[in-house]
């Protein structure tokens, strides 16, 4: 490789990864532009990106006795309210909070002085603990969730908060991740921290945990995306008590009705969801580049 | 301030032995150096002495009393490692109270809320902040207080680490290579800066270190070890001048000690190289090593004598105070270093041939197992 590569190959690579940009951008495209427009926008798929915006009638409130004039809404206006109308989205939102906080706290209280003990600390058999953690990343979640269902039901767990919680609470991957960055670690540090008093949990969480925050920040983002946008395991526990409902089961309060599919509403309800998501990404995004570095070791 | 006596100390992973039973006393206020190659032992002695590693065999005692089974922080040491080892999100204030604090405080005044509400906290943290100040002052780092250690330079750091050990007091200090990551001027400086400290503070420093001049320039005394063994133990000039081991001889000394082949006829007589040695060893040798510093090798521009070797020069190096002259004796296979003064190598070219002659009384023998052999008194 020269580094200098000709303008057709250049070319060729910038052309597919647009298209592949393309592919991934194009269903939030979707979302949003259906999120800003009206019913019978959507439908003949006319307005453009955001829509004519222009006054609309709610026929629902119509349908209540109220006078036609008293029930011209705005498009992308009467979408977004209507997100928080129709369900308590709020609630939801909680929910969700509530939920990924939760495991995502309890994940690295159990994660981070494993992965120390894996990294760090010599004991007999230590290295086949270690190979029984790899193991288990290899089991997909679906294979183990009729157990682990009959098991919370015959705890009577079924639509608590604990039935959303507990089952993830201890991450492999997460085990993994942090075990493979305290590694990097050096050993001089554990030992000055020794040589200095610290007993063995006081340098996990006082030396380890805080030269550790850029990886534990990586694993915040996969543990928090996954378990906010998760809809399976939800759907599975929660099966009678709305209140306990996660953002992405509350989508489905939008689905079709007896007035057909409210694809406007659920399209904002959509967005309202994501979106706190990707302001913490990018807030993340920056940490991690700036990064806690180990500058102080060499 | 204590003694610190190891007896018997063994060492082994597995079936790799790396210490074979090493018997050390060191005195209250003693610099000790261990010196060796790496991978000699010598790190793991001193994590031993640290209690960050146990031993497979033998006592360690701190001032009278075995302290095997005590943890490291309880031994009241203070390490000094060559990564420094700060704690790199905490400032340099921070660095230096921690092992104040844990020494100090108790849990509960340790907590995060709980702390600030316990009685008499504020008074402790008065304290250990007034032994950090004093110290930094010591140091000369006061500026640096409120810095991270990225945000350090190596020589800064290097006070930063010190500091951290000295502001507990401990009984002695055990340094971990802690000049090896600086570069070279300050390696320098830091080393008369470091036995000044010794002076100053008449605490034991347990010095760990692979630089033969570090170990000559600062200890009291220095134990030159191979291969899990202490090859000798003595003040330095005595380790320079009279090595008793053929490997200790090379190691210590730069450049390294020059060594010709020898032998002894069963009068004693020593032929070396093709010249006699005046004095004579106490029987017959067959494979003799005998060893000449470049320093004592008097070099003859003009002509030798029956007293010197023929010498090739391959090359000169310039010290500026000193010349080394580089070559081999007889257009033998081993090369000799000899030290000469500038005005003496100007009249040298690169290629001559010249002599250069054994100071009387300078030449050591060494027989075939390494041992040193004496030359019976003349």
């Amino acid at each position: 490789m020269t580094g200098h590569a000709s303008p057709f190959s250049e070319a060729l690579k910038h052309a597919v990864l647009i298209i592949g940009a393309l592919i991934v951008i194009l269903p939030f495209y979707v979302m949003v532009s259906y999120s800003l427009k009206a019913p019978h926008e959507i439908e003949t798929n006319t307005g453009g990106f955001f829509g004519a915006q222009e006054q609309m009638v709610d026929e629902y409130c119509v349908k209540l006795g109220n006078a036609r004039e008293d029930c011209l809404e705005t498009p992308a206006i009467f979408n977004y309210t209507q997100a928080f109308k129709k369900a308590p989205l709020l609630r939801y939102l909680a929910n969700g909070v509530i939920v990924t906080a939760s495991i995502f706290l309890i994940q690295a209280l159990v994660a981070l002085p494993c992965a120390y003990a894996l990294a760090k600390l010599k004991f007999w058999g230590r290295d086949m603990v270690f190979g029984m953690v790899l193991v288990c990343l290899l089991i997909p979640v679906h294979a183990i969730a009729l157990p682990l269902y009959i098991m919370l039901a015959k705890l009577g767990l079924t639509n608590t908060y604990a039935s959303l919680v507990v089952p993830w609470t201890i991450s492999v991957f997460g085990i993994f991740l942090m075990r493979q960055f305290f590694k990097t670690v050096p050993d001089d540090l554990i030992d000055a921290a020794r040589m200095d008093g610290m007993n063995e949990f006081s340098i996990v969480w006082k030396v380890m945990l805080p030269t550790a925050i850029p990886a534990l920040l990586a694993f915040a983002i996969f543990s928090v995306v996954a378990h906010w946008n998760d809809y399976f395991w939800p759907r599975v526990v929660i099966t009678g008590d709305r209140d306990l409902y996660t953002p992405p089961l509350g989508l489905r309060e939008f689905r079709g009705g007896s007035d057909g599919s409210d694809w406007g509403a659920m399209m904002a309800t959509a967005m309202i969801i994501v979106t706190p998501l990707i302001v913490a990404f990018l807030m993340a995004q920056k940490r991690f580049i700036e990064g806690i570095t180990l500058t102080g070791m060499k | 301030m204590a003694r610190i006596t190891l007896s018997g100390i063994e060492k082994s992973y597995g079936t790799t032995r790396v210490l074979n039973g090493l018997d050390i006393d060191i005195a209250d206020g003693e610099f000790l150096t261990l010196v060796g190659p790496s991978g000699c032992g010598k790190s793991t002695l001193l994590r031993i002495i640290a209690g960050l590693e146990q031993q497979s065999a033998g006592d360690v005692a701190i001032g009278g009393r075995v302290v095997n089974q005590i943890r490291p922080s309880r031994r009241d040491l203070a390490m000094v490692f060559q990564s420094y080892a700060l704690y790199p999100h905490l400032t340099v204030q921070q660095n230096m109270e921690t092992p104040l604090r844990l020494r100090d405080l108790n849990g509960w005044e340790r907590m995060p809320l709980v702390g600030a509400a316990m009685p008499g906290r504020g008074d402790k943290l008065e304290t250990l902040r007034g032994l950090v100040r004093e110290t930094a002052e010591t140091l000369k780092i006061e500026h640096l207080l409120e810095r991270k250690p990225g945000q350090l330079s190596g020589g800064q750091r290097q006070r930063v680490a010190l500091g951290r050990a000295m502001v507990r007091k401990p009984v002695a200090f055990l340094m971990d290579e802690p000049l090896s990551n600086l570069d070279a001027a300050l390696r320098v400086h830091m080393r008369s800066e470091l036995a000044e400290l010794h002076h100053a503070l008449k605490t034991t420093f347990i010095y760990v270190t692979h630089d033969q001049a570090e170990a000559l320039t600062m200890s009291d005394r220095m134990a030159v070890m191979m291969e899990g063994d202490i090859l000798q133990l003595g003040a330095p000039d005595e380790i320079y001048l009279d090595p008793v081991d053929r490997r200790v001889a090379e190691f210590i000394g730069s450049p390294r000690i020059n060594m010709v082949d020898g032998e002894a006829d069963s009068a004693g007589r020593v032929i070396a190289h093709g010249i006699h040695l005046k004095r004579t060893l106490g029987g017959a040798h067959k494979a003799l090593s005998i060893g000449v510093r470049p320093e004592h090798l008097d070099v003859l521009p003009g002509g030798g004598d029956a007293e010197s070797w023929p010498f090739r020069v391959s090359h000169k190096e310039n010290l500026g105070s000193d010349y080394f002259l580089h070559g081999h004796v007889n257009g033998g296979g081993q090369r000799v270093i000899a030290r000469a003064a500038p005005e003496l190598a100007a009249q040298v070219s690169l290629g001559q041939e010249i002599h250069v002659r054994p100071r009387p009384g300078t030449a050591m023998a060494f027989g075939a197992d390494n041992r040193r052999l004496r030359f019976a008194e003349a």
